[in-house]
């Protein structure tokens, strides 16, 4: 064999690796839809959801609302003149949520939209929760009757609102726009909005959620819980149509592509991801924190009050070009302490940061000036969650 | 003088026709209905874009079949890339109409191995080595086709099943002109790889298709060494002997 032939052979062998290697990516970015985030049938609801003006449509705009890892925990019954919304208990997120405490502000958020929405169909809504006492899965009542149609800049922007979990720039959020949140609480008994938007405040704060999130990968049980929800590959999306989904992480365009080309990854390197993101990204890059204040965390009724009033927070950010991330791990904690009988350090070092005599943190969440638009994460379609 | 085409490749050029004919047809399905039997047209984002695609491949098929039924044993060159094309074909759409594909897909992958049966496993594997860069060229070409597919919206679907077509039949083509083919191929893939950049793979690819397609046309397309040796089920056996004597290099 001359050198020619022999260099010819390497040469043709390094073509064949390289081809191979690139097959299998290939392969990776068809299996994965790297090609195509956010389209195909989990999505759909983000794009039909105005289509039914009946009673009917007000579900389609509840179920995108805000919830706790995009577990959906709700259910719901539609008659022509009311919505019946109930707790999916299947739903509930274990250790991770020990009281239930983000299921049921997950459903106030939920009630929220569907408030919203059939204001906009002409429907004026009539809110009752926890209407039987004998049923704690049936978590609210809204009745309708004939009215004008009211549609809201809070109601437009629903299908624009996601969770941002990417970069926020460093420009502040101004205190009047603050301000103007803190007016959503009207209609709403007992909750009300704290701000830390202040360095040192923020400092303080975010240094709580970065020992919190270490609590929780810590505890097995929490991490486990957490991991479950995570949906790696698009056919886990495109089947279960819920959970946690790299499009929605906020990485950058490459870094989410080299996520999806790559193999899943485990709960460790999951945890490691989250902690580092949480101390790089989350925490490292907030414009300002929220915390929806009350007086009983535990209530179920405050909870539920505690939902709308994010969800109109988070509304009200989108309109504004503001993004929006909950940052729970705090108050995750809280409550897994309280369940464990553990004691109350989170608690305590809550109620002396929140410095307000008879309030407590319900949920917590970070604002900014976006890096990048937040992408559209999966839900279940109305047929799935109607009974 | 013509010969008639041995009793492998008729029964191949059939199998071919009919896996064309309903994959014609399961592409009219996913573009019409594809949407409303999501169990069976494979739930696609994109069924109209998807079930025009399946048409056109399997059209192509169809010309595929034309060909095996008036092939001769002097083109056996020519019936293995038919045979892989099937194959691609198979493959490919396998991805685009869910289990619609099943009958046809089946029908085009027999089709291919009766092809390869009738030219002899020798003939593919030579015909394979002596054009691996080529050979390459084409894989590149089908990995192009399946992100294509898989991609979203349209004008990205059009621009990588652009891309890939034009790959595969750089590689299959026989290009006497070097500098046309890679400017060609350049041409083609750049449009799917700017658009999906962030991908990383795209582009790999473009580069990658780059690279071969200038090693791989630095010499026109090459045909087997290996003499034609005539399927065991020709007509008589006059017409083996003169299948060998006139093809004493391959030619």
């Amino acid at each position: 064999m001359t050198r020619r032939t022999m260099l010819h052979h390497i040469g043709v062998g390094a073509a064949t690796v390289v081809v191979a290697g690139v097959g299998a990516g290939s392969y990776r970015v068809f299996d994965n839809g790297v090609l195509d985030a956010g389209h195909g049938t989990a999505y759909d609801p983000w794009t039909n959801w105005r289509d039914d003006a009946t009673s009917l449509g007000t579900v389609a705009a509840a179920i995108l609302a805000a919830n706790p890892h995009n577990t959906q925990p709700w259910t719901f019954h539609v008659t022509d003149d009311r919505v019946e919304l109930f707790t999916d208990p299947a739903r509930r997120t274990g250790a991770l949520d020990a009281l239930d405490r983000e299921h049921h502000v997950g459903l106030g958020c939920a009630l929220q939209n569907l408030v919203l929405a059939a204001a906009a169909r002409g429907l004026q809504p009539s809110v009752t929760l926890l209407p039987d006492a004998s049923d704690p899965t049936h978590v609210a009542t809204v009745s309708f009757a004939e009215a004008p149609m009211v549609v809201s800049d809070l109601h437009d922007a629903i299908d624009r609102r996601h969770s941002n979990r990417g970069p926020y720039t460093d420009e502040i959020v101004a205190a009047d726009v603050l301000a103007t949140f803190d007016s959503l609480v009207a209609g709403l008994d007992g909750v009300g909005i704290r701000w830390f938007a202040t360095p040192a405040e923020r400092a303080g704060l975010g240094a709580m959620i970065i020992e919190a999130t270490r609590a929780i990968i810590d505890d097995e049980e929490q991490s486990t819980e957490s991991f479950a929800w995570i949906r790696s590959s698009r056919d886990d999306t495109d089947t279960q149509m819920d959970g946690l989904t790299l499009d929605a992480q906020g990485l950058s365009p490459l870094v989410l592509a080299a996520a999806k080309i790559l193999p899943a990854s485990t709960r460790s390197a999951g945890d490691s991801f989250w902690l580092d993101q949480t101390r790089t990204v989350h925490t490292a890059t907030a414009a300002a924190y929220g915390i929806v204040t009350v007086a009983d965390p535990d209530d179920r009724a405050a909870q539920l009050d505690g939902g709308r009033l994010l969800q109109r927070i988070h509304l009200a950010a989108t309109v504004a070009g503001l993004g929006l991330q909950y940052m729970n791990q705090i108050t995750e904690r809280i409550d897994r302490d309280a369940q464990l009988g553990n004691p109350s350090t989170f608690a305590a070092a809550m109620d002396a940061l929140i410095d307000r005599p008879g309030r407590h943190a319900l949920s917590t969440f970070r604002i900014g000036h976006p890096v990048r638009a937040g992408r559209l994460s999966p839900r279940r379609p109305v047929s799935k969650v109607t009974r | 003088m013509t010969r008639v085409p041995p009793k492998l490749l008729i029964l191949a050029g059939r199998l071919a026709a009919i896996g064309g004919s309903l994959g014609i047809v399961t592409g009219i399905a996913q573009a019409t209905i594809g949407s409303r039997i999501p169990e069976w047209s494979g739930n696609k984002d994109q069924p109209v874009a998807l079930g025009l695609l399946t048409i056109a491949l399997s059209a192509t098929t169809l010309a595929a079949a034309q060909a095996l039924r008036r092939s001769t044993a002097s083109r056996d060159s020519v019936m293995v890339r038919v045979s892989v094309w099937l194959a691609v074909v198979a493959a490919v759409c396998s991805t685009t109409v869910g289990r619609l594909w099943v009958i046809p897909g089946l029908l085009l992958i027999t089709a291919a191995g009766t092809t390869l049966a009738a030219c002899g496993w020798d003939q593919f594997r030579s015909e394979v080595t002596s054009n691996w860069l080529r050979s390459l060229l084409g894989i590149l070409g089908a990995f192009e086709l399946l992100m294509a597919v898989s991609a979203a919206p349209t004008a990205t679907i059009a621009a990588g099943l652009v891309a890939g077509a034009a790959l595969i039949a750089a590689a299959v083509l026989a290009g006497p002109d070097r500098g046309l083919i890679v400017s060609g191929l350049v041409a083609v893939t750049l449009p799917f790889a700017f658009v999906t950049w962030w991908a990383i793979i795209p582009p790999l690819l473009s580069i990658i298709a780059f690279a071969i397609g200038i090693a791989a046309t630095r010499v026109p397309a090459t045909r087997s060494a290996v003499p034609n040796v005539a399927p065991p089920d020709l007509h008589s056996p006059g017409h083996t002997q003169r299948s060998r004597r006139s093809a004493p290099n391959g030619r």
